[in-house]
């Protein structure tokens, strides 16, 4: 019997996952890259660092997984882009444009020019908000320098020529909804 | 103009590429996944298949247990108010009193249809734990010989009668019961008048 109960036991402790080395070298190396990707859709830092959070914890939790999955890069921004996207249903990302467009602005700026480039900004995020699903999220993956376009694609489960001509749609008519 | 819109974009862009995480967000994931792995940890530490086993077994036994006492409890209860209302006093026949409710009624009764006292066998399969219970209630049989008529008569009553009957007993209605008795045991065994002699009619 107690051979049975050993065997049912998980094999999972905290000195176990302290011990890991990998995870802590994940959080080390993405959750910038995850932070950013979240940002980019929820517009709070908050909302974003609680996303980047509960990604790490779905890791945590699929720990035996990891070795199968070949890219990990685009698997945890998969992950933190559907987790963004379904906290985006619960608050309204456009509702925080201006004081996010605020803090986007660099802070070494004089006062009134700051003004100026927070509100050139929050124009640019509006007409972003008022783009197609794919191609807004095409544009906003690909502002992310890190991300290949094959990333991208893996992600919005999407090819590659496909995200080139998303990507050309999305400005095209992003510059021709700020010139209105 | 296009370029001015289109350095706008890119300055959008790039704001959003460069955004620095919160200071300490790091350390926060750190914290809170050794929490969570620490909880997981001792959420298996405590969960014992075996143990659960066994708990599961014992609460299940003693729940059985509570269940029978309860039953056997309730069932004691019953059945030692049908025997004050209705078990007989010995394993021997006992009289059992029709309860004649109109006046009238009695009158038209045929006085050779039934006696107004008969007798019931007791049941054969009655358990001995309820004639135990019944004897005990039995009066003892020196004192029986000790008591009146009337008295008699009315422990017999409390040991077979109905429970409602014995409410309705009053001197009076006892009175009327006796006198109705009376009337119907003379009916019986008073010898009908002689008929008329009128053999010509006969023959």
């Amino acid at each position: 019997m107690d051979a049975i109960g050993e065997q049912s036991l998980p094999l999972f402790s905290a000195e176990r996952v302290l011990a890991e080395p990998y995870l802590g070298a994940l959080v080390r190396d993405y959750s910038g890259l995850l932070y950013r990707v979240a940002l980019s859709l929820l517009r709070n830092a908050a909302e974003a660092e609680d996303v980047v959070q509960d990604v790490f914890l779905r890791v945590l939790q699929r720990q035996g997984e990891l070795g199968r999955i070949a890219e990990i890069r685009a698997w945890l921004v998969r992950i933190t882009w559907n987790l963004a996207i379904d906290r985006t249903r619960k608050i309204r990302p456009d509702q925080m444009d201006e004081m996010f467009a605020a803090e986007l602005v660099s802070r070494e700026m004089p006062a009134d020019e700051a003004l100026e480039e927070a509100g050139r900004m929050r124009r640019v995020l509006a007409a972003i908000e008022r783009l197609p699903k794919l191609e807004r999220q095409v544009l906003l993956l690909s502002a992310m320098q890190e991300l290949s376009s094959a990333e991208i694609a893996a992600v919005v489960g999407k090819s590659e020529s496909s995200i080139r001509s998303l990507l050309f749609r999305a400005r095209t008519r992003l510059r021709e909804r700020i010139a209105d | 103009m296009q370029d001015k819109h289109d350095a706008a974009i890119d300055k959008t862009l790039a704001a959003l590429s460069e955004a620095k995480p919160p200071e300490g967000m790091e350390a926060r994931i750190q914290q809170r996944l050794r929490y969570h792995a620490a909880q997981a940890s001792a959420g298996a530490s405590t969960w014992h298949p075996v143990r659960t086993w066994w708990m599961g077994a014992l609460t299940g036994a003693a729940v059985a247990t509570l269940i029978c006492a309860v039953g056997w409890f309730g069932l004691r209860g019953r059945t030692g108010h049908a025997i004050a209302i209705n078990a007989p006093t010995a394993n021997h026949a006992v009289p059992v009193v029709n309860v004649v409710k109109d006046p009238g009624e009695a009158q038209s009764v045929h006085p050779c249809a039934e006696p107004a006292v008969q007798l019931r066998r007791p049941h054969a399969r009655t358990p001995v734990l309820l004639r135990t219970a019944a004897e005990s209630r039995k009066p003892a049989a020196h004192s029986k010989d000790e008591l009146t008529p009337q008295e008699r008569e009315l422990v017999r009553l409390a040991q077979v009668a109905d429970p409602k009957e014995l409410s309705a007993m009053t001197s009076e209605a006892r009175a009327r019961a006796d006198a109705q008795q009376a009337a119907a045991f003379q009916k019986f065994f008073t010898p009908p008048p002689p008929p008329p002699h009128d053999e010509g009619v006969n023959e």
